[in-house]
């Protein structure tokens, strides 16, 4: 694998990892369509 | 300090909180748009002193006893979470209804301030409210409000109003001492009825109208004409093909077309960057699955934003209630009612707010059947499947969108018709619902709510169906020995070994290649994913700009890249509408039919309906086109007399359970 290679590689794991980074983070949040609460419970747990 | 939003559906709850806070959550003109609470931090200008001030907006509510479960929300905060103050939103139009639940929420001891919101409508139906007396009588501060204005609009006097009570710790005075004992119905109905004599003087001492109720204004003219019961349907059939002509064949189009331009142009920026040294396998799965696979998907963007732009315009001129009522007649001849139609109608935007709308509906039978049902409406994620197959197989023509949506309404008639059989529950339930004011719908309101939606797409390209697109790319590039696939030999990969079993099934449906059946499997992640993979196994990166790819005319050279017909291609639409939707969804179907065994029936019974559907499509479609049947036909055939069958059996053992329940009946009477 070429420098090139590497570096299309490593563009694709970062975009990869960012975007299941993101469905991660939604879930744990509780959101139930990744990028869209707009019908989930809002209500700050205190 | 917490603050409550409550009050009656439709008196304009969501759009204050809008406006205190800022936010942007969604609102409808009809009862019953919000089911879950939500909470936000009051604006800076309304809160001048800087406190720490929480709002929280709860679904609306008649009484303080629960009709239906998005009712129980608002009843149990109020109840036990113990709120500082509540704000009681109030319908300056429409007092008499509104004050039942005000002298109910007085009662509880917490501070009231009462909005007396829609303040701006009342000169113009000729009501006048003494605002000091109705505040001496209630013993609380009445505030008049117009939420939907940006300025003058009484927030921050309503505001302040709410910090001073909230501050002064004061318990709350009831000016209604409660009535009769409740112990018994007869105490509850005893109670109910002074609480509505003494509303009623209330009304009668603080309000003038000088236009009768009784009077036929000009929307109830309006009214005659657009919810009649035989003009009703061809006006919602003519509205809904405007809707669709507008997004997908005047406005959305031209817009897409330039859309698609930049996407192409990244893509070949990338592709000129990457140059000839990459890697062909790493290049083409930057460029082919996650560019171009995202790119296919995002090119309806333009196109999705146009049709939820339109809609939010219907949503907020008041029409949509008018087709419940609409809709009222046929519904109530399959055990539903009018009501059913509000999670159809959130459905169009997306599935799981509409299954949560079914929390409305009070009959436990009729909630469940809507929430089995309510999904096999097109919803946003849907529409780029549409508009592809639409534009590339019958010329952008308007007809197809807005036949499949009304092929959702028709199989949710028939799927009610059915479990209505099975269950035997044969009760009936009366719909009364009140309709908004007609208005001029507001074009700030309409772009919020599309953009909203636009963002929420967008994310959704940029995470799963980017994430399901790179994924497809990979198990189509490689065979199972781990071997990058020749190109002449694309049936080697392991995508295409997983898919090709599953493909066989669809031989009677005219759709029986291993990309269409990958393209539908994961479309169970989400159904954008449809398109997407469509785009990454046939290594199209452009669905918009057709004519490009002289795709659009004949037919013949679509179906020499799909390998399928027009007849076919409507059966794989078909088939992908009307069978079960995204994950996401069935999680949300889940939660509201709260039975294993409820959903377990409503997966089966979605995947037997998309394969009937797909199946009848193809099958009389091939029949009337070319005077013969389709592939597969004595197979598929067996397949649908074999669930056709098992329906029918279900249906028979429901009717004893219909006598089950008449039986019930009578004891009970």
């Amino acid at each position: 694998m070429s420098t090139v290679d590497f570096v299309v590689v490593g563009v694709i794991a970062l975009i990869l990892a960012l975007a299941i980074n993101k469905i991660v983070k939604d879930k744990k949040k509780g959101v139930k369509c990744i990028g869209c609460d707009a019908c989930c419970d809002k209500s700050r747990k205190r | 300090m917490r603050i409550a939003l409550a009050g009656n559906p439709n008196s304009g709850k969501t759009t204050l909180f809008n406006a205190i806070t800022g936010k942007v959550e969604h609102v409808g003109n009809w009862p019953g748009v919000t089911v879950e609470k939500k909470e936000g931090d009051v604006k800076q200008n309304l809160n001048p002193r800087k406190e720490n001030l929480v709002v929280v907006d709860l679904p609306g509510a008649y009484s303080m006893s629960p009709y239906t479960s998005e009712e129980s929300i608002t009843k149990d905060f109020v109840q036990n979470e113990n709120p500082d103050v509540i704000i009681n939103i109030v319908d300056a139009t429409n007092l008499s209804r509104s004050l039942f639940f005000t002298t109910q929420l007085l009662e509880l001891g917490i501070p009231v301030v009462v909005a007396l919101n829609k303040s701006d409508l009342t000169e113009a139906k000729g009501i006048a409210i003494n605002i000091p007396t109705l505040s001496d009588i209630l013993k609380c501060p009445v505030i008049a409000t117009v939420a939907t204005k940006s300025a003058n609009n009484g927030l921050l006097e309503l505001m302040n109003a709410a910090i001073i009570v909230g501050k002064s710790q004061k318990k709350q005075t009831a000016p209604f001492a409660g009535g009769a004992k409740k112990a018994s119905k007869e105490g509850f109905e005893k109670a109910d009825k002074k609480r509505y004599a003494f509303v009623n003087d209330v009304v009668a001492e603080v309000e003038k109208r000088k236009i009768s109720s009784e009077k036929q204004t000009l929307q109830d003219k309006v009214d005659r004409i657009i919810a009649h019961k035989w003009l009703g349907i061809p006006i919602f059939a003519a509205i809904i093909y405007l809707v669709f002509s507008i997004s997908q064949a005047w406005v959305g189009p031209p817009l897409a077309d330039i859309f698609v331009g930049w996407i192409d142009l990244f893509n070949e920026t990338v592709g000129s960057l990457l140059g000839e040294d990459v890697n062909p396998v790493i290049g083409a799965l930057l460029l082919d699955g996650i560019i171009g696979g995202v790119g296919a998907v995002i090119g309806f963007l333009p196109l999705i934003m146009v049709l939820f732009f339109c809609l939010a315009l219907l949503e907020d001129c008041g029409y949509m209630a008018r087709v419940a009522v609409v809709m009222d007649r046929f519904f109530k001849k399959v055990g539903l009612s009018g009501r059913s139609i509000i999670p159809m109608i959130v459905g169009t935007g997306c599935g799981i707010p509409g299954v949560m709308a079914t929390r409305t509906i009070k009959n436990e039978r009729q909630r469940r059947t809507m929430a089995m049902l309510t999904t096999f409406m097109p919803c946003g994620a849907k529409l780029p499947i549409i508009a592809l197959f639409a534009g590339v197989f019958f010329g952008e023509n308007s007809w197809v969108g807005t036949s499949m949506y009304f092929l959702g309404i028709f199989v949710i008639i028939i799927g009610a018709l059915i479990i209505r059989q099975i269950t035997g529950d044969f009760s009936r339930s009366y719909f009364i619902m009140e309709l908004p004011e007609y208005r001029f719908p507001s074009i700030k309101r309409a772009a919020v709510s599309m953009l909203m939606r636009a963002k929420a797409f967008i994310i959704k390209a940029g995470t799963i169906i980017l994430v399901s697109n790179a994924v497809v790319h990979i198990l189509q590039t490689f065979d199972w020995q781990f071997q990058v696939v020749a190109e002449t030999a694309p049936e080697t990969s392991i995508l295409a070994s997983i898919a090709t079993p599953l493909a066989v099934l669809f031989i009677p449906l005219g759709f029986g290649l291993w990309q269409f059946a990958a393209a539908a499997v994961t479309g169970f992640i989400a159904k954008e994913n449809v398109v997407g993979t469509l785009a990454v196994c046939f290594g199209i990166t452009n669905f918009i700009d057709v004519e490009e790819l002289a795709l659009v005319g004949s037919g013949s050279e679509v179906s020499a890249v799909f390998g399928i017909g027009a007849v076919a291609a409507l059966a794989y639409l078909v088939f992908n509408l009307f069978t079960p939707p995204c994950f996401a969804a069935i999680g949300a179907m889940n939660s509201e039919l709260e039975s294993r065994k409820w959903l377990t029936g409503a997966i089966a019974f979605q995947l037997g309906m998309g394969y009937v559907l797909a199946f009848l499509v193809y099958q009389i479609g091939t029949l009337v086109s070319t005077g013969s049947l389709g592939q597969g036909f004595i197979g598929g055939l067996i397949a649908v007399a074999i669930m056709v069958g098992f329906v029918v059996y279900l249906m028979k053992k429901g009717s004893k359970n219909k006598q089950i329940f008449a039986e019930m009946q009578a004891v009970k009477l």
